[in-house]
């Protein structure tokens, strides 16, 4: 995996939505082009679950683009805090995406 | 819809709890039972059956089997948990449209084949076609998203937050049937055990067994509390913005569409019986619900607005935390429990003088909806 995955933006009212859709889901139209998820995201909120071996797994949920979605932070790292600058990475065991502290100044 | 007035004729509802003995139709066959008895409807006057039966093979069809009630039309229905208060929802529309003038209404849940090692299917198995559960997170995962996000945003803390089980359990306490007696301190809550940060154990509602069901009748002359409104409102894809974060919205919108249709304000509901499957789910239900405006629902559970005695109780049966969450009964508990409370016939958790009430059940939430189905029912006393 060397790319984020895609969302769908709509060609009629701009906005976006994940995962790819059909349809736009804020004004109807078909007229959709894929593309991937921007890399620069913010925190919108964040949890940590207990993960059954005595540690925890951080999940945060984030902005994107104009979407939300849920990434989960690599194994090791760090919990993340509301309103974090953050970047989302492709993962490739298991494939999918992570997120990751952005260095530098809140988005 | 319009049409003529729906009544609870009768209500019906085990004991709640883990019940290894029973399975979901021994639940949902004594629930129902219950439920016609307790109205005084003759068997034969049912002409149409509604269940929530998530995970059960026609559990509907077999449990009026079981009980000598056939040749009448039955749908089973999912809506995670909202499931039997949307079977409740379609039952009271058809009512209304003059389909049927007498029906029942049911829900059962065992988690006793869960507890034996077989997974079967619903949210135990969630991981397999959801992302986000794929991802790590949990339904508990959700609410401790949303109350972390409430934090941030309106300052409610977490000891307010555990003033809800504080409450409910307090509550619990005088229910008979519920599964949970226990008296907690904010303390107890705040350091029990981790489940999703900043939630602990007590933040969060049981895995419970249990059966609800009522009867419900247009026929002219009934007794019982009326059925004022009951709304069905859904998350969607087009929601997106809120996904993972249904916060107050979806049920805002609900209770809203329910309110103008009962022509009631909230100002003036009694009791109310709310989505608690954690704590933060019943701050958020005050603020949706128009008990409060949003972000100040941490100060409605301090200053005991919603407790036993309070302006505007908040569910006296113990709720979700304390009563108990069988996940495909709860709907139609919620609103058995109004109809008692309606009826004056809630015994020690009896809110004195209750005319109007509302039951608000909310059904969870898959990537990518912003909340699978949100229903508000409001009735009022005969």
């Amino acid at each position: 995996v060397t790319e984020l995955p895609l969302c769908s933006v709509c060609e009629r009212c701009h906005r976006a939505a994940f995962p790819v859709k059909r349809l736009c889901p804020h004004c109807g139209s078909a007229e959709l082009r894929e593309e991937p998820l921007p890399a620069d995201a913010v925190v919108y909120s964040c949890t940590s679950i207990p993960d059954g071996d005595g540690g925890l797994r951080h999940l945060a949920l984030v902005h994107s683009g104009g979407v939300r979605l849920l990434a989960p932070v690599p194994a090791g790292g760090a919990p993340l805090h509301v309103g974090d600058a953050v970047r989302l990475q492709p993962r490739t065991d298991p494939p999918g995406f992570e997120v990751v502290a952005a260095v530098g100044a809140q988005l | 819809v319009t049409g003529p007035d729906v009544r609870v004729a009768g209500v019906g509802m085990t004991s709640f709890g883990k019940l290894d003995d029973a399975t979901a139709l021994d639940l949902s066959v004594s629930a129902v039972a219950e439920a016609i008895t307790d109205s005084g409807v003759d068997p034969a006057a049912i002409e149409a059956a509604f269940f929530g039966a998530a995970g059960e093979f026609a559990l509907g069809q077999r449990t009026l089997v079981e009980l000598g009630v056939g040749g009448i039309p039955v749908l089973n229905t999912e809506n995670a948990c909202a499931t039997s208060s949307t079977a409740f929802y379609l039952a009271h529309v058809a009512l209304r449209a003059g389909e049927f003038e007498t029906v029942v209404v049911g829900g059962a849940h065992s988690y006793a084949a869960l507890r034996r090692g077989d997974t079967g299917p619903g949210a135990a198995n969630l991981a397999r076609f959801d992302r986000d559960f794929a991802a790590g997170l949990s339904l508990p995962g959700i609410y401790a998203l949303l109350a972390r996000r409430h934090m941030e945003d309106h300052g409610t803390t977490l000891e307010q937050l555990a003033l809800v089980s504080v409450k409910n359990h307090e509550h619990g306490l005088l229910n008979p049937k519920a599964q949970y007696h226990l008296r907690l301190t904010v303390d107890e809550v705040l350091n029990s055990r981790l489940i999703a940060d900043p939630l602990t154990l007590y933040h969060c509602c049981p895995r419970t067994d249990g059966a609800a069901a009522v009867v419900l009748t247009t026929r002219p002359g009934a007794a019982g509390p009326r059925v004022r409104s009951c709304v069905l409102g859904a998350g969607s894809v087009a929601g997106s913005a809120d996904e993972r974060g249904w916060g107050v919205d979806l049920v805002a919108d609900t209770a809203g569409r329910a309110y103008a249709r009962a022509a009631v304000d909230p100002a003036d509901v009694d009791v109310f019986e709310v989505h608690d499957a954690f704590t933060i789910g019943e701050v958020l239900s005050y603020e949706g619900l128009g008990l409060c405006p949003v972000g100040e629902g941490g100060r409605l559970i301090q200053d005991r607005v919603t407790w036993l005695g309070g302006r505007h109780v908040v569910n006296p049966s113990g709720g979700l935390i304390a009563r108990g969450h069988p996940v495909t009964a709860t709907g139609v508990a919620m609103i058995a429990e109004i109809a008692k409370q309606l009826a004056g016939g809630a015994g020690a958790y009896q809110v004195e003088g209750a005319r109007l009430g509302v039951a608000e059940t909310m059904g969870g939430g898959t990537a990518g909806i912003s909340g699978n189905a949100c229903t508000v029912t409001v009735l009022e006393a005969a």
